[in-house]
């Protein structure tokens, strides 16, 4: 390392008195496992729940539903009091806990809480076994923990809940898959429940609510919008219709990225615009069927193809100077 | 033999550290603003996203010029000439990265695609002339180790060194080179080699340009050191290549060594990674210890899977706890002060798909439950076989 700052000095950039600073701060030589720390942490809580819940699963018959609905409501009431005496109350800004270890208890409890409700409803048979009250009931206390708590962990669990409440699951897995939306209900569904957030971040950003989740909130909005719209895309009725909603959300966040500087924002927004535009061309070269230009076609794709490349390398640009300039 | 862009190289990755001292407020903004007007950089997207999403653009290129050009040569037919096109096709891709190269584009994204394509060419042409595995392979390490030396791309010395694993391997397994059973041995020599190799190298400060690609070479020998000696790989590899079969009380030959690295090199990554503050060897040591705990359950299940994930949570928890304790108020050495260069980012992603996929499976499941309950009872109401 002290090789690279004496280069750094030699060639300028930095002062002697500045290389002298920096090695003197290596030479304390700090290491910082904080993130590796944490993150353990979390996988031993991820690993602990998952083995409850296999142990709730097999032994539902022998140890009785009574005794394991207490077990889990005392276990789940503790944490609450610890997660409620160790918070600094509710705040409209960001709140953190002293210890960051509470983020964790916070999100072991809201985990805890959801299996609560739904293992509940299970064992009490409410009108039938409707389950989607318990997940609707689910996402509230998950969305109630995460707002009052600031956890963003919990409000991405809330989030998926509800979306499971709407009849999407919002899952990566799914996504890889391929099988969100099988059928037009549930395309309409994933659209509106996207602009449900849209305006939820709106209202928070307008309330100044928690203003720093919206970063998560509008990163659903965007891929669960822009995949609607591809599923919808892929139906032969109103494909015209969900491109048009397409170019609108694509738009709508190439604003916001600039606004929040959101590279990734921006990629993905740019990304959807490019498969949007290309299946476009697509539907009209099938619609107006000219199959004796192929050929000429073929010859003309390295040029539209270097013809993006340059507009994207444009496009990057773009966004690193607009957002340079806001600084 | 670099040509005059390795100082522009250079410079983009001294402002790269200028960037990290900003961040530690050793140096002012306005100094790193200055000094990058005087000093031009290579057009670099640090950003992987963009990069990846350019290396797709850059392969769509690729292959609309590939059919592109395909049109016209399609009077070239026959073996030889397909050979001979991926040869046509190897030099037009050398030129391309050349030019492309010169024009400062460094690892933008469509520049990988077209360095990465020149190994591949080469290999795919050398392949079809002599249908010789050995030549293939041996082509593909030398084409891509040319690559990261001229063009310092990581991506090909990833796939020079696979390469290099291939090639030993297949040398020893099909060609019989020395008896097969000494592999594993072979490999994790060649692991230490390799780590040796880029340590000496990168001790000189002349090859700082090759910082990442140096890196990229001691991460994958540090991988390629517990792969090669990690009891599931080698017996799984055995009964693959080598077509062992074990009765149930037979084991792999040295099985006691294997069992003894599957846990000794990950515990020596992690002391060796904090003594000597080194986060590679950490990071893979502990993703080593996890893969050791995984290959012994998966042969000796001694637990069932409840009490063992109960425990495992339970002792790592009490672990970390402890450590967190007892580390929480230094400010020398290994700390639990935040670091301001490390980017929490990464974890924070793969924190939340891990949430995302755990916490779905449960509501989805409950999700389903409806339709095996109420579905048949209301739907057939009115209008059942009965009437």
């Amino acid at each position: 390392m002290e090789e690279i700052f004496n280069l750094l000095a030699s060639k300028k950039f930095i002062t002697q008195e500045q290389n002298n600073a920096v090695n003197e701060y290596q030479k304390r030589g700090l290491f910082s496992v904080r993130n590796e720390l944490l993150f353990l942490i979390y996988i031993s809580i991820l690993l602990f729940t998952t083995g409850v819940g296999v142990v709730i699963y097999d032994n539902i018959d022998t140890i009785g539903h009574s005794i394991l609905l207490i077990l889990l409501a005392i276990t789940t009431t503790i944490c609450f009091y610890f997660c409620y005496k160790k918070s600094k109350g509710f705040s409209k800004s960001e709140v953190t806990f002293d210890n960051p270890l509470y983020d964790y208890l916070v999100l072991f409890t809201a985990i805890l809480t959801c299996t609560l409700i739904g293992y509940f409803q299970y064992n009490l048979n409410f009108q039938n076994s409707n389950y989607s009250i318990a997940t609707l009931v689910s996402a509230v206390v998950s969305l109630g923990i995460a707002y009052f708590f600031d956890n963003k962990s919990v409000l991405v669990i809330g989030i998926t809940a509800l979306a499971s409440f709407v009849g999407l699951s919002l899952n990566v897995m799914t996504v890889f898959e391929n099988n969100i939306f099988d059928d037009n209900r549930l395309i309409v569904a994933g659209l509106l429940f996207g602009v449900f957030l849209l305006v939820w971040q709106l209202f928070s950003e307008k309330k100044s609510v928690k203003v720093h989740f919206s970063f998560a909130i509008l990163t659903f909005a965007l891929h669960l919008l822009a995949l609607s719209c591809f599923a919808g895309v892929f139906q032969d009725l109103y494909w015209v219709f969900y491109l048009l909603i397409l170019a609108c959300v694509v738009y709508f966040f190439y604003k916001k990225s600039i606004e929040y500087k959101a590279v990734s924002w921006y990629v993905f927004s740019l990304f959807y615009g490019y498969v949007g535009f290309n299946i476009l061309i697509f539907r009209i070269l099938d619609l107006i069927d000219i199959f004796q230009i192929f050929e000429f076609l073929t010859i003309l794709t390295p040029f539209y193809v270097i013809g993006s490349i340059v507009l994207f390398i444009k496009m990057i640009k773009n966004f690193k100077k607009k957002t340079n300039d806001s600084e | 033999m670099i040509a005059s862009n390795s100082d522009k190289i250079q410079n983009h990755f001294l402002i790269e550290e200028m960037e990290n001292l900003v961040v530690q407020e050793f140096v002012s903004k306005e100094q790193l603003n200055e000094i990058k007007k005087n000093n031009p950089a290579t057009k670099t997207n640090s950003n992987i996203l963009i990069r990846i999403a350019f290396f797709l653009l850059g392969n769509f290129l690729i292959s609309s010029i590939c059919g592109f050009l395909a049109l016209f040569l399609s009077f070239i037919d026959g073996q030889n000439g397909f050979g001979v096109l991926f040869l046509l096709a190897t030099i037009g891709w050398i030129f391309a990265t050349e030019f492309i190269y010169k024009q400062n584009y460094f690892a933008y994204g469509f520049d990988d695609s077209l360095i990465l394509s020149i190994p591949i060419c080469a290999c795919i042409s050398i392949g079809i002339f002599t249908e010789d595995v050995i030549a293939t392979l041996f082509v593909l390490v030398i084409a891509a180790s040319f690559c990261s030396a001229r063009y310092v791309h990581v991506p090909s010395t990833f796939f020079a060194q696979i390469g290099l694993v291939f090639l030993i391997g297949y040398s020893i397994t099909k060609k019989d080179v020395i008896p097969s059973a000494y592999l594993p041995l072979v490999l994790f020599l060649l692991s230490i080699m390799l780590y040796f190799f880029q340590k000496s190298i990168s001790k000189n400060i002349k090859y700082f340009i090759y910082k990442n690609v140096l890196k990229s070479v001691k991460i994958f020998s540090l991988v390629l050191g517990y792969a090669s000696l990690n009891y599931y790989a080698v017996r799984e590899l055995s009964e693959v290549l080598l077509g062992f079969h074990l009765a149930p009380n037979e084991d792999i030959p040295l099985a006691s060594l294997f069992y003894f690295a599957t846990f000794a090199i990950p515990l020596f990554y992690i002391f060796y990674g904090l003594k000597q503050k080194d986060r590679t060897f950490f990071w893979i040591g502990l993703l080593a210890l996890a893969l050791g705990f995984a290959t012994i359950r998966y042969y000796h299940a001694i637990l069932p899977l409840e009490i063992a994930l109960i425990s495992g949570g339970s002792i790592l928890f009490v672990i970390v706890y402890f450590s967190i304790k007892k580390i929480k108020d230094k400010t020398t050495g290994v700390t639990f002060n935040e670091d301001k260069n490390l980017n929490p980012m990464a974890f924070d992603v793969v924190k939340n798909l891990l949430i995302n996929i755990n916490v779905n499976q449960t509501v989805t499941t409950n999700e389903d439950s409806p339709m095996e309950f109420g579905g048949g009872g209301f739907s057939g109401g009115g209008s059942g076989g009965n009437f």
